[in-house]
């Protein structure tokens, strides 16, 4: 016996995103670090920089998460930057490392 | 990170390995599917500095790679189409024959792996004559993998999981919880705890559609059968609309039974207090269901009680585990984010459900006490420890030194035996009076939103 039947699988908002222009090297970049305030991701990005800072001296960083400063982005825990964020970062920094706990 | 990447900026994600599909998932519904991310073996939760730094250390020429060389595209080609598509299959009398629909959806990671009924034109058909609304209407656009969810798409997965069309308005009206900003349902679809959307239903709608709301009405059994396919169908929406599949958009660490769907109505006839929808502004007369994301539930043993304090008191404890969402509100409140912006919204959470039996509703309704006497009992004596809750985490500050978020609390700051509601709100204890009428109540842990949407009278 056939039997015909139908997809349950959804049609998708079909957006792209063509990734960001890479650096040529990280020489006096500026690179955001961004945790999303779970445990330990601040631990995992500062070693990131740390690492980064002994390849390339005069690289500097900026933080982001946790960050309750008035003015700043204040990404907390669960949030995800936000485009309004974004484009501010965007003036921040050269490129961004981020991590979560999970 | 995504988001940056659209603002210009190359980007690089550290994750654990086993959220590797989850990432991709997501990636893949956010348009880059070829997003850098480099994978460390645990997550960092817990972990001692010196085990994280070892992780990352290992991963470090990859981390830096990832921002001067873009990755390869990899994950899931897109579909679009105008018309649903349709397959066939075919079965016969053989074991494998009769499990060839299954099987088929199964390969395509199309279920919640138990067996389904086939979504055949005819049943989707029939299912949607349990509407007035027109088949490719969209209700929502279902993260994590922004499906659209049209009522044809909801009817096919309502025909998989055994509804019938009479319950389907219950289903959509569901979706329509969902579909508001304050549900935060992008959060319950992706967190890594484990939690999940409880259906709770009010008015007429719950016996039309055959739903229990007495004794083991969210277990086993043909007398739960509506219960049973409305949580269900709402799960085979999550996992087919959603984009919510085990172990990519859903990275919950280890999953819970209550996954595969809860649904209950409002003992009404028993219960002596005003059913709960006409808390949430409804009629009596009308039809609404209630969506809150959970974990848990705790069962309260009850039968020791001998007055509704003893009644409360054991409720109560169910809120003093650490951890529990207590004080979080003096931070402000938690804001859901939606759609590929990213855009906030800000929502009153967490909602317990307390399920209470009729049995434990009329100890407190005879010692004189409404629903919302029990709420605000509840509410003043769930305490937590001003001290605990400024221990767990910074408080917003304004440049000034004054809290962002209630700073009419700030002079209890010095006060070590200052305490504060662990809830915001009264109504943030959500009496739902259901089941069976004997010494027992179920507790569940709100995690995230909660919305109320009416049901469509068909």
């Amino acid at each position: 016996m056939k039997l015909q039947i139908m997809s349950p699988a959804a049609d998708r908002v079909d957006f792209k995103v063509p990734p960001a222009p890479r650096l040529a090297g990280l020489e006096g970049k500026t690179i955001g670090l961004y945790n999303n305030m779970t445990g330990g991701a601040d631990i995992a990005v500062d070693r990131v920089a740390e690492h980064i800072n002994k390849r390339f001296p005069g690289v500097k960083f900026e933080r982001y998460g946790g960050d309750l400063r008035q003015g700043r982005p204040s990404l907390s825990r669960g949030n995800h930057i936000d485009d309004e964020e974004a484009a501010r970062i965007a003036t921040e920094v050269d490129a961004m490392i981020g991590a979560t706990a999970h | 990170m995504v988001a940056v990447e659209k603002a210009g900026v190359p980007a690089v994600a550290i994750a654990a390995r086993s959220f590797a599909r989850a990432w991709q998932s997501c990636v893949d519904g956010w348009g880059q599917p070829g997003a850098a991310f480099v994978t460390i073996p645990h997550a960092t939760t817990g972990q001692q500095a010196d085990f994280i730094h070892k992780m990352v250390d290992e991963q470090i020429d990859d981390i830096i790679h990832g921002l001067t060389a873009i990755p390869p595209a990899s994950g899931a080609a897109r579909r679009k189409s105008k018309t649903t598509e349709t397959f066939t299959v075919e079965m016969d009398e053989t074991p494998e024959g009769l499990d060839s629909v299954n099987r088929f959806l199964a390969e395509r990671d199309w279920s919640d792996g138990i067996p389904v009924i086939p979504p055949t034109p005819t049943a989707v058909e029939q299912m949607l004559k349990g509407t007035k609304r027109a088949p490719q209407d969209v209700l929502m656009v279902m993260e994590p993998g922004f499906g659209l969810a049209t009522v044809e798409k909801i009817a096919i997965n309502a025909v998989m999981a055994g509804c019938r069309p009479e319950q389907f308005p219950v289903l959509l009206a569901a979706i329509d919880c969902l579909a508001q900003p304050e549900m935060n349902h992008r959060d319950m679809q992706v967190s890594g705890h484990t939690e999940a959307p409880i259906i709770l239903v009010n008015g007429p709608i719950a016996k039309k559609a055959g739903i229990n709301f007495g004794t083991t009405a969210m277990g086993p059994g043909v007398i739960n059968s509506a219960n049973t396919a409305i949580g269900r169908a709402l799960r085979l929406c999550l996992i087919n609309i959603g984009y919510c599949n085990a172990g990519a958009g859903d990275p919950n660490f280890v999953g819970l039974p209550t996954k595969f769907g809860m649904c209950i109505a409002e003992n009404e006839e028993v219960s002596p207090w005003q059913p709960y929808h006409m808390d949430r502004g409804f009629k009596r007369d009308e039809s609404a269901v209630t969506v809150v994301t959970v974990t848990g539930p705790t069962t309260i043993i009850d039968p020791r009680s001998k007055n509704h304090e003893d009644t409360l008191n054991n409720i109560g404890s169910m809120m003093f585990y650490p951890h529990a969402g207590g004080g979080g509100w003096l931070r402000g409140r938690q804001s859901a984010q939606v759609g590929h912006t990213n855009k906030r919204a800000p929502y009153q959470g967490p909602y317990h459900p307390i399920l209470l039996s009729p049995s434990r509703a009329v100890i407190m309704a005879e010692a004189g006490m409404s629903k919302q006497d029990a709420q605000e009992w509840l509410h003043q004596n769930c305490r937590v420890s001003l001290k605990s809750v400024l221990g767990t985490a910074e408080m917003p500050t304004a440049a000034d030194g004054k809290w962002l978020h209630h700073p009419e609390l700030q002079h209890l700051a010095e006060d070590p035996d200052a305490t504060i509601p662990a809830l915001e709100s009264p109504e943030q204890y959500l009496l739902f009076v259901t089941g069976g009428s004997t010494h027992y109540a179920n507790f569940f842990y709100g995690t995230y939103g909660i919305a109320t949407s009416p049901v469509e009278d068909v």
